[in-house]
């Protein structure tokens, strides 16, 4: 076999923790323009194929089009406006209790036991539901992944010609889906596959 | 009893068509009334919208109005409860009366028809007609063919499975609930009346049309159900009573939503379907049926139809404190689901999505349509959750070119509205910094014309994408300056 070039070798993809996760809490945090948005509207990609999903839009513009190119069937994607915080609680306990998988932003000064509440809610249920807080994180111990992005990467776009076409994203992986410990690494949108470097690799067996 | 093309009536009263040319009134995208000068034409009730305009191109077309119809419907309803009790309206514009005991009381069924078109013509609806027959559906197709000027045609039950032979398979249109496909299938195989379909074995006709091909195969056969008004099950009927009068349309539609939920909830919960509903506030009651079990989102449509015709006749001035619903002929067993559909998933869904608009309101919860259009805020539109789509504006079909849209990937954050930023251009009119950030790279400009044909609305645009250390951006460049339209976040 011949070998791999040393740049493949060393972000060797570590697999794909997203994949078939259909139930859990993931927390997905960044700065506007990191990737958020997106990887929020790519974890509902997969389960709106079969069932109804939704997005809680906190802010009031997240876009359908993108949506949809990100791989959202938009028959099955409800997208809920609800931006206090106490409105923010009901209408997510009232989404887990009837929706698969619901990604939401999280407005500010949701009150620590809301939370506590709602994620506990999701677990009992069993739902996916990807939460992308607005300014604080969760609470600790209340997600299964935290998915923190640093940086988007574009290409398409030289010297004034072209076009914005792939992206990836500098991101880093903690909680029980990177076995306990922090993974830096690139996600790939929308197929949320996730490169690491094969240092971190290492650490993460030896752990 | 049926008013022929009441949808068309409804409109014509209401000036939205008028004239003897051809006419035709469609809902949800497909024509469900038109008049014989647009049949003459080629139109067809079940039509698409698209292909009616097509074939004649002079069409007067109406947007179907549910409410309206309904309200104008009430006073025959209220009439024909004079006659005969327990009056259950199909959809606005045909009601279903179960004249067992009223055969005997007024002396046979020419007399009982004659008395009910009498009643009719009273509350003044001269062209209603009325069929009697022993099921709802050669009931229906009898009372479209009632001959003028009595508009009376009574089915003797030892002829009826004649007269059901007789009748080609499009009276199987409003029956069977996949009609457009069934019946121009059958037209294409060779199968031009209900006698023909009849004399095809029932496990072939289900192997090749599943559901539909059955319950028409039924129909067909006189296997038809009849209008059996029962006594409203208490236990599954639910209610609610405020303090607070509920006088805006919109808010009582939302609780009959809500309603309907939790009657679903408790049907659901014991495997039960109901084909036709009991609504009453106060001293009024109103029983709505249909050929198919009802299901959550017919039952709130019929209960906004239903409150907005009592609101119409001044009955409820003061706006109303109690509604209940109570499921009537209920049936073990649903409708049959295709086997790839969750139907279950996405009643679960709508109930979740049901209270969170009666808490947050209507707007809370929307689906997105997409349309035509080339900035990043024009490719959709919000459709209220539980409400029918109006369809694209006239100037945004989705299939038209879009010359200088926008290239993939769609910016996942659109602001509500632009913002206007500071802009640094090169030589050649390139962004170069926004705001205190220096653009790494750039794409575009990609030139439209907005409104061209209007001069206080025409505005030229440029649009680019730009990467910033940050992040990427679409911005716009016109008569207005630079301008920051969303976020590839």
């Amino acid at each position: 076999m011949a070998p791999l070039p040393a740049a493949s070798q060393r972000e060797r993809s570590q697999g794909e923790p997203f994949r078939g996760v259909s139930a859990g809490v993931m927390e997905v945090t960044g700065r506007p323009g990191s990737g958020v948005t997106s990887t929020l509207l790519s974890f509902l990609a997969a389960p709106s194929q079969s069932s109804p999903v939704a997005y809680v839009d906190v802010r009031g513009a997240v876009s359908p089009v993108a949506a949809m190119e990100l791989g959202c069937d938009l028959e099955r994607v409800a997208f809920v406006n609800a931006p206090e915080p106490e409105q923010w609680g009901r209408a997510v306990g009232y989404l887990l209790d009837g929706v698969p998988a619901v990604a939401a932003e999280v407005p500010r000064r949701v009150p620590a036991a809301t939370l506590r509440a709602i994620c506990a809610r999701a677990r009992a249920r069993a739902r996916l539901l990807v939460l992308a807080p607005l300014d604080d994180r969760i609470p600790s111990g209340l997600t299964t992944g935290h998915l923190a992005l640093e940086a988007t990467s574009w290409s398409g776009v030289t010297g004034g010609r072209g076009h914005l076409t792939e992206r990836r994203v500098r991101a880093a992986l903690s909680g029980k889906l990177a076995r306990g410990i922090t993974m830096e690494g690139w996600l790939t949108l929308p197929s949320l596959e996730w490169e690491v470097p094969e240092e971190t690799r290492v650490l993460a067996v030896a752990r | 009893m049926l008013v022929p093309e009441w949808s068309l009536e409804v409109a014509r009263r209401a000036g939205r068509v008028m004239g003897e040319g051809p006419a035709a009134v469609w809902r949800q995208g497909v024509v469900v009334a038109a008049n014989d000068a647009a049949v003459e034409e080629g139109v067809r009730v079940g039509q698409k919208r698209r292909s009616a305009e097509a074939a004649c191109p002079m069409l007067t077309l109406a947007e179907s109005d549910p409410g309206a119809e309904a309200a104008a419907f009430e006073p025959l309803v209220s009439a024909l409860e004079q006659v005969i009790p327990r009056v259950e309206v199909d959809q606005p514009g045909v009601a279903f009366l179960s004249a067992a005991g009223a055969l005997r009381y007024y002396g046979g069924a020419e007399a009982t028809a004659a008395r009910v078109a009498h009643a009719a013509r009273g509350a003044g609806f001269v062209t209603a007609r009325v069929g009697v027959a022993r099921g709802p559906f050669a009931a229906r197709a009898a009372a479209v063919r009632a001959p003028a000027p009595d508009g009376v045609l009574v089915v003797d039950p030892a002829a009826e499975r004649d007269f059901l032979r007789a009748l080609p398979v499009s009276s199987l249109d409003n029956a069977t609930g996949d009609t457009g496909d069934l019946t121009g299938a059958l037209h294409r195989l060779g199968v031009h009346t209900l006698g023909q379909l009849t004399g095809l074995p029932r496990a072939a006709v289900v192997a090749r049309f599943g559901a539909a091909g059955r319950r028409a195969h039924r129909l067909a056969s006189g296997e038809d159900r009849p209008p059996a008004p029962r006594v409203p099950h208490d236990d599954l009927a639910v209610e609610v009573i405020v303090d607070d009068p509920l006088v805006d349309l919109e808010t009582v539609a939302f609780v009959g939503r809500s309603l309907a939920a939790q009657l679903f909830s408790r049907l659901s919960a014991q495997g039960l379907s109901a084909f036709s509903v009991e609504i009453s506030s106060g001293s009024r009651v109103r029983t709505w049926r249909a050929l198919d079990p009802l299901d959550e989102r017919a039952v709130a449509d019929r209960v906004r139809w239903q409150v907005a015709a009592w609101t119409e006749a001044g009955l409820f001035p003061d706006g109303l404190t109690q509604l209940r619903l109570s499921p009537l002929d209920v049936a073990a067993g649903g409708r049959q689901l295709s086997l790839l559909a969750d139907t279950a998933a996405a009643d679960e869904a709508a109930r979740a999505y049901a209270r969170i608009q009666a808490a947050l309101g209507p707007d809370s919860v929307r689906r997105a349509v997409l349309q035509g259009g080339r900035g990043p805020a024009d490719r959709h539109r919000w459709v209220r959750h539980g409400e029918p789509d109006p369809g694209p504006p006239a100037d945004r079909p989705l299939d038209a070119p879009w010359p200088g849209r926008l290239p993939a990937p769609a910016p996942a954050l659109v602001l509500p509205s632009p913002v206007p930023v500071t802009v640094a251009a090169g030589a050649g009119g390139h962004p170069q910094r926004l705001g205190g950030d220096e653009i790494l790279e750039h794409a575009g400009p990609w030139r439209t014309r907005e409104a061209w044909w209007d001069a206080h609305r025409r505005r030229d645009l440029e649009w680019w994408q730009v990467i910033t250390p940050r992040d990427g951006r679409l911005l716009s460049h016109s008569s207005r300056g630079w301008e920051l339209h969303a976020i590839y976040d």
